[in-house]
């Protein structure tokens, strides 16, 4: 029986939801490592508030520091389960990443709603704009969801797939934090007049990574 | 042979252009200033090389023909060695004219990332134990990461109020130069081009010779072209006798 697209890709994503609350490995990972990261960001900041676009930078290490850890596992876990191979026997390519980039994403967006409030709790920033904070983050997530779901499928086949899903990422959500960054300084309350615009830029590169991506995913898929 | 001696020339020609052109005006030190001859081309090339990299990665993804594999890799390497002589001379360039190697300004920091970005190529297609699986996800990722490339050139340095760079993309981009300084530009620009792709030229037949004898001997030549583990390949007894 062969399912339609959107149920292959509904099925993909409840087979990582499932995977992910048999083991947890990549939820515990990500929340200790978030919420580690945002106390020691708080530890730095005691004496002092630091400036918007320092509070900006901060907030997306940490944001970074969490998913690098998590978020490449649901293409890695399949090579080391020795999974992958049922997998391109049974499903498409196109559906499977969007299952799991679709994943990546909402676990993305969870880990944000744990370290945004915990951030401004901890660092003790001040929010001049909510909704390009809520904007600003949702759009940055779906930048890093979509980089670093595809690095973990380009180092899931790899030797030394772990470090060099890192190696490959990090360069690339470069990019994706310099527009973050931006966008966030303006909801921490710097005057920046170019925070919209990168919340737009932010969308562009997301639409444009998760855009190409699957068909790239399906060009290596059986190689 | 024709094609040296013309490189030959034109190094030549743009060297002695290179002493002879006034110091560059508005700039803090006039004379040292005429770095932008060799640093402003690299900048201007890199993306290009990098294009033609992602395409010619798209045409190997569509044919699985090595030879344009072959092609893309050149091209990244070209147009990396391009980056690295950005950012070397844009940092002799801040130096001067800043009083710092490095000022976090947006063109200096995006041509940086690039070159990371493109660093990052290598690491991933050196990870590979399987030829092809090594060049069909290298190609994905020559694609993957295109994209950035326009970011980092016209995006990121609108993104950012403050730029040293500011006089200077109004001396080059904005028509700025007197016409003199413009023709000695353009003239420098079009011999590193051609000095590049020269280079690239080079490393493409390089690598389909490498090709051929790959094809002809059924050999690997070890490092990271060998096969899979356990895998038998065919392999062709030589007689030397």
């Amino acid at each position: 029986m062969s399912l339609g697209w959107g149920a292959e890709v509904a099925a993909v994503v409840r087979k990582e939801f499932r995977v992910e609350l048999r083991g947890r490995v990549g939820l515990y990972s990500t929340l200790v490592f978030a919420v580690g990261a945002v106390t020691a960001l708080g530890l730095a900041s005691v004496r002092g508030e630091p400036s918007p676009s320092l509070a900006a930078g901060l907030l997306w290490v940490a944001m970074l520091f969490a998913c690098v850890v998590g978020l490449a596992r649901t293409f890695l876990a399949e090579e080391e389960q020795g999974t992958g191979d049922l997998l391109r026997l049974i499903a498409n390519p196109g559906p499977v990443f969007w299952g799991k980039a679709i994943f990546n994403f909402l676990l993305i967006v969870a880990v944000a709603g744990l370290v945004v409030p915990l951030f401004v709790l901890f660092v003790r920033v001040q929010v001049a704009d909510v909704g390009l904070l809520v904007c600003g983050t949702l759009c940055g997530c779906a930048g890093l969801a979509a980089v670093l779901s595809m690095c973990g499928a380009l180092a899931s086949r790899a030797t030394g797939r772990g470090l060099l899903t890192g190696v490959i990422s990090l360069p690339l959500l470069l990019p994706v934090l310099a527009a973050g960054i931006t966008a966030l300084r303006g909801a921490f309350g710097d005057s920046v007049s170019e925070s919209w615009g990168a919340v737009a830029s932010l969308a562009g590169m997301a639409a444009a990574f998760f855009a190409i991506g699957p068909y790239l995913y399906a060009a290596v898929w059986k190689q | 042979m024709i094609y040296r001696i013309f490189l030959l020339l034109a190094g030549i020609g743009v060297t002695g252009l290179y002493v002879w052109a006034p110091g560059a005006k508005g700039f803090p030190q006039e004379e040292s200033a005429k770095i932008l001859f060799f640093h402003v081309p690299p900048a201007m090339l890199c993306p290009l090389f990098y294009l033609w990299g992602a395409v010619m990665s798209i045409r190997y993804l569509r044919t699985k023909d090595p030879r344009f594999d072959v092609r893309a890799v050149a091209a990244i390497e070209v147009g990396t060695l391009l980056c690295v002589l950005a950012t070397l001379t844009g940092m002799v360039f801040a130096r001067v004219q800043w009083g710092a190697f490095w000022e976090w300004d947006p063109r200096q920091t995006s041509i940086f990332i690039q070159l990371l970005i493109y660093a990052a190529y290598f690491a991933l297609r050196y990870s590979f134990s399987n030829q092809e699986r090594s060049r069909a996800y290298s190609a994905a990722y020559a694609i993957f990461a295109f994209p950035t490339v326009p970011f980092l050139i016209f995006a990121l340095p609108r993104m950012v109020t403050f730029t040293l760079h500011g006089g200077a993309n109004q001396a080059v981009v904005g028509g700025g130069l007197d016409p003199t300084y413009r023709s000695i530009f353009y003239t420098t620009l079009v011999v590193i081009l051609l000095c590049f792709a020269w280079a690239y030229s080079l490393r493409v037949r390089e690598g389909e010779e490498w090709l051929a004898k790959e094809e002809s001997d059924g050999l690997a030549t070890g490092g990271s072209d060998t096969a899979d583990p356990g895998v038998v390949r065919p392999v062709r007894l030589r007689d030397d006798g």
